[in-house]
């Protein structure tokens, strides 16, 4: 590993985002690159249990319901392979009692899309310290 | 031969006995009683046993058990004690005696002195006893000889047996110890082992001390030196004078047999292994009148036997007589006499040890007889085949177990049936199938029985008819009384049975008629049982009336009712048809033509006839006991023909039990109504009479008639102004009236009201007779008054019905037509003028109907007026008119075939104008698709859920760009670039919101969901009742299979429902354009598990793209041309706020089951 990426990874960590929807995939990275984040994208759990960001991710911002694997699955993959990578879900559904069971079951939050920016940068702050 | 056994076994130098099975010992030799001093009784079973050492007994009776039970042979010492007391060492040994089968039939044991081998003893007596000690010990007669042959010892036994000196015996002269006949044999035997150094054996007899001879074993054995060269012989000579005896004994017996072999009819020969000629008996020798020479020559072969039986058995016998196995055969042989006769013969091997044959012993049994015998079986049996062929009866014969072996001809002709088809069970295909597992359990129980039995069924013959037959079974036994064959005969009782019937059928209508019964149905029930009894013929009675002049009565139980209302009222007259001719002539018409018998269309008869299919007709008068024509007898065929002997004898019967039945039914009618009029004319005179006296004012009337006129009984006063009041005085002139009438004539009668006390009035009409005095007074009127009340309501309901018909056809739109078919005379109501817009009056033809019959419909009008012109049926159609102003009406006709009073086609029908109602039709049609549109986008409230992610997805993603954008426009330097790009997303995504807002434009209300316990079996038909116009539509006919007991569900009913309807709308779409499907439409509910209940729909459609499985449920998707996507997503979404799940599976054969599972309704 070269030492630049190091200090890259110090200085900008990375945030993923897994989601099936192209729009959050192409529109929040921009973001999160914006905050000073590095940002990668993917559309499934399975993409990204493949990808070499797997190992370098500081934050997962997961979509509940996706086709295939889903989010609280990809949680539990995670858990099973002892990664704790701590995850920030994005859902179109609002739905208080599927929020409140998620933050139970280990996530730091869950955010109704649409969100805020300002509740963005708080969720994400707080999955940092987590991490 | 047990004694010859025992004999030769007493006579034998050893100790033998016998043992049984069980061990038990049956026979013990002489020589061994002689030996033990025990008798035969004394030793026999376990006697024996006290002849054996105490100390030796155990352990011997114990091998002796072991020994049974191995069926082994094996031996044991023990000491067996002497008649003296003595006990010496014997060896036992026991022997099984084997069948041929292999069993044990018996033990065969020997005792054998083995004292001397006793090894401890023997060893003792080595070191004790000298040679001549030995010698003197041995229980036999030793010498020893030199190498020349000179005597040089002999022993005691010796000695003392032929009681001389040991120097006597010294120079061994032969002569005079051995007997003079054997001393050739005995010098030579001995010259030649002196000279050869073999073992000198050789038997002779000895002369004992008291010069009897006996029969002595002499074995020589040859002592040698160590170069071999014979220094000695010694010499053991062993008395074999009983076995001798017992030799002879048996020779002598051998010279019996031959004697007996010889004497014995049978043929008897013994042959080499290659089957040549050995030795024959004597029988044998006289058969043929040869000698054994000549009989071994191959001439006599060929002579002496029958050449068909060598050229048949050569070859066989050559190979059987390769195997050591028994054979036989039968063959014809030339006697003497020179005829042949027939032989079993039969080839029984000797064999040697090796199990090679060694001889064989051939018999030949004369068999002439039996084959005569046999020949004349054979010949019986082609005499009782021509004659079972000839006999006019259907006979078979049956192995033991029931299979048919044998039918003859006749049976075979008769059923159609090749001997290999009806063999085994094959004929039970001719047996009528009602009959034949009767038949089938009658033939096994008189199988079982074993007696001869019959039984009754009908056979089907190669016409196809069936007939009753007489199945009759005799066994025939062999000498054992074992039945080897049944033999049985087929009776034709057809004839029988139908009279059978016809008596039971005959009971049957007379018990009709005592029951009471009307004509109409007796009659009825004569034809059926004739038609049952003759088969394949139709019956008809027809009765006059009671003028004689046309028919009265027409029964014909098979044809249609049209056809008896056709001839109802028929005409009688000789050309007016068959039956009416018969009633004429009285005497039998018969048509056997229908169709080609012209002279029967005068009236009408012979298309009548023939329209009901009816070839031919056999008329017959029905003649009462005074010889009147009641009627006539017919029977009908559909093929042309005349009536059989058979069915004459039918209908003659027939018609005179007709007639009996008829003339007594008429006479208990005419006394019913004769008791009738009786009891009504009692009735009256006692019960609505008046009887007034007009001169002194006395009337008097009965209860009833008070009644009548709403009086209290005995109320009236009996005088004329008391009378007067009571009437409704509009009709008191009408009395007046009457009254000056039967002043005029004597008769009353009037028909007036009469007001009752209570204001109502009642229509009375009296009828009386008017007496008058010598001055042609008036002095009493007798009569008697009935109420007509209700008649005259008929009548006045009639009168307005016939004005209200006119009315009514004009306010419902409805005309009425009458059509005769054969003059084409129609004629309109007003009404149906108006409808069809033409003149009322102008004169109606079917061009001109057609002239308004609208062009799409013109076919259909003319094949309706085809069919109704040739069918004589009621019909019913619809059908449009195209008026002059180009409007369209839609008519519904209703057409009722008659006949009218000639007996030709007429319809009457009515004709209704139903265009507004097929117009309110199609407006509620259209009314009920808006409806359930509108019920549809109702529940979407359902989708908020759904519609929230689909516009929060494209929101998200607005809401991100643009935080993005702006912190790239802020940013120093500002990324514009990276800004546009944000924006042009922002702009998407908000044109994919915008686009969901505009699928979502029709949803606009939200319900309440309720929570109540649902049926869903209920909900399931009344979704179904809702839809009938649109599955009628699709042309589909749901299949509901609804589980009884179905528990309810708890949810929301009508959101349940519009489940059930996406489900179903989603089912039909599926199968629209699938054409003739196989399977229905299935909608099944049922329990799922303990707690929940299923709903499922079945469908035969296009099934379920793989690939767009998973989005089936997602909102705004859809596969369809029509629709919003939304059914089955709306639907996911309701019956999740249930708690259940739906979810769809392809099935095996086309289209897609939808189901889904909602738990069960919990009371609280």
């Amino acid at each position: 590993m070269e030492p630049s990426q190091i200090r890259s990874d110090v200085e900008h960590p990375l945030v993923s985002v897994v989601d099936d929807d192209e729009s959050v995939r192409e529109s929040l990275p921009d973001l999160l690159r914006e905050f000073g984040f590095a940002a990668r994208a993917f559309s499934s759990p399975e993409e990204f249990l493949a990808s070499d960001a797997f190992e370098q991710t500081r934050c997962l911002l997961l979509d509940v319901a996706m086709p295939g694997m889903s989010g609280p699955d990809l949680q539990q993959e995670l858990r099973r392979q002892r990664k704790e990578i701590p995850i920030v879900f994005i859902t179109a559904q609002r739905d208080e009692a599927v929020r409140s069971r998620l933050i139970e079951q280990g996530a730091v939050e869950c955010l109704f899309k649409p969100f805020s920016e300002d509740d963005l940068l708080k969720a994400l702050n707080a999955a940092l310290r987590a991490g | 031969m047990e004694d010859d056994l025992s004999r030769v076994l007493n006579a034998l130098p050893v100790l033998i006995w016998t043992a049984l099975l069980d061990g038990q010992i049956d026979f013990l030799n002489r020589r061994w009683r002689e030996y033990t001093g025990l008798s035969l009784e004394e030793a026999r079973g376990s006697g024996w046993q006290s002849a054996i050492h105490p100390e030796d007994l155990p352990g011997l009776l114990e091998r002796w058990q072991s020994i049974l039970a191995s069926g082994e042979p094996g031996e044991i010492e023990a000491r067996l004690r002497r008649f003296d007391g003595a006990y010496r060492w014997f060896l036992f040994r026991a022997n099984p005696l084997r069948e041929e089968a292999g069993g044990i039939a018996k033990w065969y044991g020997t005792n054998t002195d083995i004292e001397d081998r006793r090894p401890e003893e023997e060893a003792l007596r080595a070191r004790e006893l000298s040679w001549r000690q030995i010698a003197d010990n041995i229980p036999g007669l030793v010498a020893t000889m030199g190498a020349m042959g000179e005597v040089e010892f002999l022993n005691r036994q010796t000695l003392e047996y032929f009681g001389k000196t040991n120097e006597e015996l010294k120079d061994w002269s032969l002569i005079g110890v051995v007997h003079p006949d054997d001393l050739p044999r005995v010098i030579e035997a001995r010259t030649k082992s002196i000279e050869t150094g073999q073992l000198y054996e050789v038997e002779h007899r000895c002369r004992r001390a008291d010069g009897v001879y006996r029969w002595f074993q002499v074995r020589g054995l040859p002592v040698r030196d160590v170069e071999g060269t014979i220094t000695a012989w010694y010499l053991l000579l062993t008395d074999i004078d009983d076995l001798k005896k017992a030799e002879e004994a048996l020779q002598s017996s051998e010279r019996n047999l031959s004697l007996t072999i010889n004497t014995i009819p049978t043929l008897i020969q013994v042959s080499r292994p290659d089957g040549t000629v050995l030795s024959v008996n004597q029988a044998v020798l006289d058969y043929y009148g040869v000698t054994l020479e000549e009989m071994q020559t191959d001439e006599f072969r060929s002579r002496a036997y029958h050449p068909d039986d060598i050229k048949r058995l050569r070859e066989w016998r050559r190979e059987a007589l390769k195997h050591p196995r028994r054979f036989e055969y039968e063959q014809r042989a030339l006697g003497k006499d020179g005829k042949y006769r027939w032989f079993l013969v039969r080839y029984n091997p000797l064999l040697d040890e090796q199990g090679r044959i060694e001889r064989w012993y051939t018999t030949a049994y004369d068999i002439e007889g039996r084959k005569r015998a046999e020949e004349a079986l054979r010949s019986a049996e082609r005499d009782l085949d021509l004659i079972v062929n000839t006999i006019p009866a259907l006979a078979w014969s049956a192995r033991p177990d029931g299979s048919a072996e044998f039918f003859n001809r006749q049976y075979l002709d008769y059923v159609g049936l090749s001997a290999e088809q009806a063999g085994g069970w094959g004929w039970s295909a001719a047996v009528h199938p009602d009959d034949l597992e009767g038949l089938a359990a009658t033939w096994q129980r008189i199988m079982t029985s074993g007696e001869p039995g019959d039984a009754e069924a009908r056979m089907r013959g190669r016409d196809g008819e069936y007939r009753w037959f007489l199945f009759r079974a005799s066994p025939v036994r062999d000498e054992q009384g074992n039945i080897v064959k049944w033999y049985g005969t087929n009776t034709d009782i057809d004839d029988r049975k139908r009279a059978e019937a016809l008596l039971a059928g005959e009971k049957r209508l007379l018990e009709m008629v005592a029951g009471g019964q009307t004509l109409p149905s007796i009659l009825d029930a004569s034809c059926r049982l004739v038609e049952e009894t003759a088969g394949g013929y139709i019956c008809g009675i027809l009765l006059l009336d009671t003028s004689g002049t046309s028919v009265g009565l027409s029964v014909a139980p098979s044809l249609p009712p049209s056809y008896n209302e056709a001839i109802l009222g028929w005409p009688i007259n000789l050309d007016s048809g068959p039956c009416a001719r018969a009633s004429v002539l009285k005497e039998q018409v018969i048509v056997a033509d229908v169709a080609s018998d012209l002279q029967w269309d005068a009236y009408g008869w012979r298309p009548l006839a023939l329209s009901y299919g009816l070839r031919a007709c056999w008329s017959t008068p029905i003649l009462s006991s005074e010889n009147v024509v009641l009627g006539t007898f017919a029977l009908y065929s559909r093929e042309p023909g005349e009536p059989t002997a058979q069915l004459q004898d039918v209908i003659g019967q027939m018609t005179h039990l007709a007639a009996v039945v008829i003339e007594r039914q008429r006479a208990v009618e005419r006394l019913e109504a004769e008791q009738e009029l009786l009891d009504l004319a009692q009735k009256s005179a006692r019960a609505m009479a008046f009887d007034w006296y007009v001169q002194r004012e006395v009337n008097v009337w009965s209860p009833e008639q008070e009644a009548l006129y709403g009086l209290e009984p005995g109320s009236f006063d009996g005088t004329f102004q008391g009378w007067k009041k009571l009437i409704y005085p509009p009709d008191w002139p009408v009395l007046l009236k009457a009254i000056r009438h039967a002043q005029e004539t004597g008769v009353v009668a009037a028909e007036f009201r009469v007001q009752w006390p209570d204001g109502s009035t009642h229509w009375l009409a009296t009828n009386g007779r008017m007496f008058f005095d010598e001055r042609r007074s008036p002095f009493r009127m007798v009569g008697f008054t009935t109420d007509i009340t209700p008649r005259k309501l008929a009548e006045e309901n009639l009168r307005r019905s016939e004005a209200f018909l006119a009315e009514a056809q004009h306010l419902s739109s409805t005309g009425s037509f009458s059509w005769r078919v054969a003059t084409n005379e129609i004629i309109w109501s007003e009404q149906l003028y108006r409808i069809h817009g033409l003149e009322v009056g102008a004169p109606v033809t079917l061009e001109l109907i057609r002239t308004r019959v609208h062009p799409e419909d013109i076919t259909l009008y003319e094949r309706m007026v085809e069919q109704a012109r040739s069918g004589g049926s009621d019909f019913e159609w619809q059908y449009r008119l195209l008026m002059p102003d180009r409007s369209i009406k839609y008519l519904h006709a209703v057409a009722r075939a008659t006949r009218d009073r000639d007996g030709g086609l007429e319809y009457i029908a009515a004709v209704q104008d139903v265009t507004e109602r097929r117009l309110s039709e199609e407006a509620l049609g259209n009314l009920r698709s808006e409806l359930a549109h509108v019920s549809r986008v109702a529940t979407l409230g359902t989708l908020t859920a759904s519609i929230a992610h689909e516009i929060n997805q494209p929101l998200s993603g607005i809401i991100t760009n643009s935080s993005t954008g702006l912190r790239m426009l802020n940013a120093d330097p500002p990324n514009v670039e990276g800004a546009r790009e944000t924006a042009r997303r922002t702009l998407r995504d908000g044109n994919r919101a915008s686009e969901v807002i505009t699928r979502l434009r029709a949803l606009f209300s939200k319900k309440e969901a309720a929570t109540e316990a649902v049926n869903l079996n209920d909900a399931t038909r009344e979704v179904i009742a809702l839809s009938l116009s649109e599955l009628h539509r699709s042309r589909v006919i749901p299949r509901l299979e609804l589980a009884e007991d179905l528990p309810p569900v708890t949810g929301d009913r009508v959101q349940l429902q519009q489940v059930i309807l996406n489900l179903l709308r989603n089912a039909l779409d599926a199968m629209e354009g699938v054409e003739d499907s196989p399977t229905p439409l299935v909608i099944r509910t049922e329990r799922d598990g303990d707690d929940s209940v299923r709903l499922s729909v079945r469908d035969a459609g296009v099934g379920i793209d793989p690939q767009a499985a998973g989005r089936l449920f997602d909102a705004f998707y859809t596969t369809k041309h029509a629709g919003m996507g939304i059914g089955l997503s709306v639907s996911r979404s309701i019956i999740d706020s249930h708690h259940g799940r739906l979810w769809a599976t392809p099935n095996d054969g086309p289209g897609a089951t939808f189901s889904f599972s909602i738990p069960c309704w919990q009371a609280v």
